[in-house]
């Protein structure tokens, strides 16, 4: 009940930042399908919103990033990520022509900066300084020509054959952080070089963008599409798109892509039962909980035409779990874009109102491939623009959330999942009785190939690996969060990402205000779990060590009673218990001691369930300090079964097979498996020996 | 004859050899129990003991194999794969040992099973089975050489492509192209072991190649046999899966599945002696046939052997005979 209050004060208070346009862009592009390049013209108009005096500019040239392999990009990733190469041919980059700042002409006094790792080739970094230093309050106007060249489809951006998604295509501004924004301690440019390991981080704005495309294109933007003028003079076509309160402006374009435009209607999709749980769990007006209908725009690629329904059921599923959970999608419309064969860098993308998908010709159903990675790319409108967070320094925050969010709409939405193993289209795999597995569990698989090699939250480029920023920005925060949630409560939990998500809806978050929000409605502190795992790295392991179990009989020596001394063999003893036990009703006293031990260094208070072979039930909480623990208890019955954290919560525990003990082993278990294993090591005898 | 003919002569010849099948089917489980003798040791001592062992009898959990990898730095994994790849050596091996035995007797309809004689044409052969093995081998390798070959090709032809479909037909028809050359390697090497027994023949390559003349002249025939046993092979594993399907998952119903699925194997072993002893009716059905000259029938059919002259006490000469002494 005092937590039920602490999350309404909490709901309450909930004070959602205004939205307020920050870096707006007015950019006028015209894209060459020949030489793979768009031209373009943009203006920025940035509000100093802070209390600082800003004397310079810093702008980010992704697409310089892969210019050559000197890039730090190029440099940190080898030309791989995610399993996608740069073929080595067609590089990308930017140009600057031209830059004016007011009247003044700037473009001498542009550098290249390096501000993380000074690498001297890298040159995704531009800063510029203002003719006058900005005053607080005041807007700077800077009108910029450049030239994007598209490097063949690599790292999210690129074309393919006569197919392009422009991403990270303009020269942009990065975000000035007063202090007391974010981590700040005092006024500076947070502008990050572009690494293998990271995404982005940009303030809100207003998009206009004026788009020419080859006549015959068919485009999908950010944003909700103004109009199309064709000129059919030169065979172009100008499509503008406006879109205000977003992060960032990616289009695509491809002649022979199957536009299927349908509208989510919130009033058929969501049922009243589900709003008014909504408005229950969060103490709110139904007004809030309704959803708004929103265009939903699919760009699929003609063979992939028989998923189109798959696409947007997954899609409308977000629309539907995202808006109900977190609050409403706020936005008019969201495109899909399905990328061709070949341009998987392109696939499970998002940008504001813009998300790539990716399927494979004829995906068996079940596999979940495109739901998944539909569902994901639109849960990041919730967790990467609606609440845009820095992905450089804490992906988590996005990544690690959006998949928490996701594990729970494919669970609940689609269920488990079958491994795809198909021939001729056919899935094999329910025939050959392979596993069906839940996405929370695939998560926790994941975090268990690499749990504790870095601390979840840390700058994107600086974890050890590659796949370590992976399974801490995604798996492991989707399973730390699964935990949290399982440590407050799933309402609790519900109402915490919900009030984090509402307070913090178009401003830029960090991990501390997060931990704050759940202190606050979970009303208690979770230092222990932010401190270990999220700014820590510890191993979270407990164990049932060992379960003893003694007679206590009839003992030997003097012993003093109301009679007097005496006296007892151990002859005598013995003989006494043994007349004792030729009685069916006589149960001897026996002494359990059951040892847990700590094996992980992370240290957080647990239950230790015991369970007798009378029935009864004895639950002992224990604080985790020491390194282990022994119960002792005395009674006629015997321990049947211990079980420590009974009720799973800690799921970042490294090993759950050591949780639990019980007298009598599972034979079953070795005696089935032993069984399969045996005979599908003959089948593949038999397989290889039919060879001879 | 066709395949159907050949599995049913093949059946035939295979039905007093209960013996052979089981020595084979023990010494296929022997190596196989090498491979999967670890794995109750393993679930004894990690997991069986604990109340997660439930949940795991009702399904596998991908958790429980991460948990397991990482507790063992995934030595098992490693282990496995070593002991398999050796009893699969030795598999072969044992194939290639059992192989001159077993045709023997198909060849020769007459004979019955003895241990003595089994081994006896087991060892006569193993050598020249072992160099046809080598032989079957590289025509393997070329297969997959071809079958990588034409992926190659497709991926330059259409890896650049904006869609998928010319590369998946394309996967798909290699599919089916290698597996129709994998079943023809396989028939022309059983054709040269059966022309290695019938007709004591020392050199396996030879024999190889002949094989592999002999199955491309008659190569749908022997398609029909092998697909046939494919079918029959599918049916056995269908066995088996209704049997882990449907028996309880407890002790008893391991014992049930272990029954179930060695008679399984043991059928497949069947199965595998059938699809050789059917290739031997091909053989008795389609091998040239030695024809003496004309000439020759001719002079035997004008000039009969005189008696022998009974009352001089002569010796009597044995008639001349085609038939070799």
């Amino acid at each position: 009940m005092r937590f039920a209050l602490l999350g309404l004060a909490a709901a309450l208070g909930v004070a959602a930042a205004p939205p307020k346009n920050i870096a707006s862009y007015d950019i006028k592009a015209r894209y060459d399908a020949q030489a793979k390049t768009i031209k373009g013209s943009e203006t920025l108009t940035w509000l100093n919103d802070s209390p600082d005096t800003v004397p310079t500019l810093r702008f980010h040239l992704y697409m310089n990033a892969f210019k050559n392999q000197k890039s730090t990009f190029m440099r940190e990733s080898g030309g791989q990520l995610r399993g996608d190469y740069t073929d080595g041919k067609d590089w990308g980059a930017i140009d600057i022509h031209r830059m004016r700042i007011g009247a003044a002409d700037v473009t001498k006094s542009i550098r290249f900066i390096q501000p993380d790792d000074g690498n001297p080739d890298d040159q995704t970094v531009i800063e510029v300084p203002l003719p006058q230093p900005a005053k607080p309050g005041s807007t700077v106007q800077v009108d910029i020509d450049f030239t994007t060249q598209l490097p063949r489809v690599f790292a999210r951006t690129g074309f393919h054959g006569t197919f392009v998604l422009a991403g990270q295509w303009f020269p942009k501004l990065g975000v000035w952080e007063t202090a007391g924004f974010r981590y700040s301690t005092q006024g500076a440019w947070n502008c990050h070089q572009f690494h293998a390991n990271s995404e982005f981080f940009a303030n809100y704005g207003r998009y206009r963008v004026e788009l020419t495309v080859p006549a015959e294109y068919v485009v999908g933007a950010t944003g909700e599409m103004k109009s199309k003028n064709d000129s059919p003079a030169d065979k172009t076509a100008t499509y503008l798109f406006e879109q205000d309160y977003v992060t960032d402006f990616a289009w695509t374009a491809q002649p022979n892509y199957i536009r299927v435009e349908r509208t989510f209607e919130a009033d058929r999709m969501v049922s009243p039962e589900e709003i008014a749980s909504v408005t229950k769990l969060h103490g709110i007006p139904a007004a809030d909980a309704k959803l708004s209908d929103v265009k939903m725009i699919l760009l699929v690629q003609p063979e992939h035409a028989r998923q189109t329904e798959r696409y947007l059921h997954a899609l409308a599923s977000g629309l539907k779990y995202f808006g109900l959970w977190y609050g409403r999608y706020p936005h008019k419309t969201i495109t899909l874009v399905d990328p061709p064969h070949g341009a998987g860098g392109a696939g499970g993308m998002e940008y504001p109102t813009f998300i790539t998908g990716g399927t494979s010709f004829e995906n068996p159903a079940g596999s979940q491939s495109p739901e998944m990675v539909t569902v994901h790319e639109f849960g990041h409108q919730f967790w990467m623009q609606l609440v845009a967070t820095n992905e450089f320094e804490e992906s988590w925050l996005d990544e690690g959330f959006n998949t928490y969010s996701t594990t729970k709409i494919m669970d609940l939405v689609y269920g488990r999942m079958t491994m795809p193993v198909s021939v001729f289209g056919v899935n094999l795999a329910p025939l050959l009785g392979l596993p069906r597995l839940t996405n929370s569990a695939i998560d926790r698989a994941g975090y268990l190939s690499d749990p504790v090699s870095d601390n979840i939250v840390r700058n994107a480029w600086q974890y050890k690996t590659s796949n370590s920023y992976g399974i801490n920005s995604y798996m492991k925060t989707g399973v730390a969060l699964n935990m949290l949630e399982r440590m407050v409560g799933a309402e609790t939990m519900a109402r915490l990402m919900r009030i984090y998500h509402q307070r913090y809806r178009f401003a830029h978050p960090n991990s501390k205000q997060f931990q704050q929000v759940a202190e606050e409605v979970s009303g208690r502190s979770l230092a222990p779990f932010f401190d270990q795992f999220v700014f820590g790295h510890r191993e979270l392991d407990y164990a049932v060590e060992s379960v003893r179990t003694r007679k206590l009989g009839f003992e030997a020596g003097l012993f003093d009673t109301a009679e007097g001394r005496k006296s007892t063999s151990v002859k005598d003893a013995e003989k006494l218990e043994e007349e004792k036990g030729k009685d069916k009703n006589f149960k001897p006293l026996r002494e359990s001691t059951v040892t847990v031990v700590r094996n992980g260094d992370a240290v957080l208070p647990v239950e230790i369930e015991v369970k007798f072979d009378d029935g009864s039930v004895e639950r002992r909480q224990w604080d985790g300090e020491y390194r282990w623990t022994k119960l002792v208890f005395r009674k006629a019955a015997e321990v049947e079964t211990v079980v420590v954290d009974p009720q799973r919560k800690y799921t970042m525990d490294l090993d759950w097979s050591n949780n639990s003990w019980r007298r009598k082993p599972n034979n079953a278990l070795t005696a089935g498996w032993t069984t399969r294993l045996l005979y599908y090591v003959q089948s593949v005898l038999f397989l290889l020996g039919g060879l001879v | 004859m066709n395949g159907l003919k050949a599995l049913a002569s093949g059946h035939a010849r295979t039905a007093r050899t209960l013996r052979m099948q089981l020595l084979m089917w023990f010494t296929f489980l022997l190596l196989a129990l090498v491979v999967a003798a670890p794995l109750p040791v393993f679930l004894q001592h990690r997991t069986a003991l604990s109340l997660w062992a439930d949940d795991l009898v009702k399904e596998f959990d991908a958790q429980w194999l991460m948990e397991a990898g990482r507790y063992f730095h995934a030595q098992p994994a490693a282990g496995f794969g070593f002991s398999l790849f050796f009893a699969a050596l030795l598999a072969m091996l044992a194939q290639t040992f059992f192989a001159g035995g077993a045709i023997r007797l198909f060849t020769d309809e007459e004979s019955r099973y003895s241990n003595k004689d089994f081994f006896r044409d087991c060892a006569f052969h193993f050598w020249r089975f072992f160099r046809l093995l080598l032989f079957a081998g590289l025509c393997y390798a070329a297969v997959l050489a071809l079958n990588a070959a034409l992926g190659r090709m497709a991926n330059k032809l259409w890896g650049e492509g904006m869609e998928a479909r010319p590369l998946v037909y394309n996967a798909r028809f290699r599919m089916v192209a290698v597996a129709l050359l994998l079943v023809y390697v396989n028939a022309a090497m059983d054709v040269a072991k059966v022309r290695i027994v019938s007709e004591n023949r020392r050199s396996a390559v030879g024999a190889g190649w002949w094989g592999l003349r002999f199955a491309a002249r008659r190569y749908f025939h022997l398609l029909g046999l092998y697909a046939a046993a494919a079918l029959l092979a599918v049916a056995l594993f269908a066995v088996y899966r209704a049997g882990e399907e449907w028996l309880p998952r407890t002790v008893s119903g391991a014992f049930l599945l272990l029954v179930v699925a060695q008679i399984v194997s043991l059928a497949r072993i069947r199965l595998r002696l059938v699809v050789w002893a059917g290739v031997a009716a091909f053989y008795d059905a389609f091998r040239p046939r030695f024809r003496p000259p004309e000439e020759f029938a001719m002079v035997g059919a004008h000039v009969a052997p005189a008696p022998p002259d009974l009352r001089t006490e002569a010796q009597a000469e044995p008639p001349p005979t085609d038939e070799p002494a």
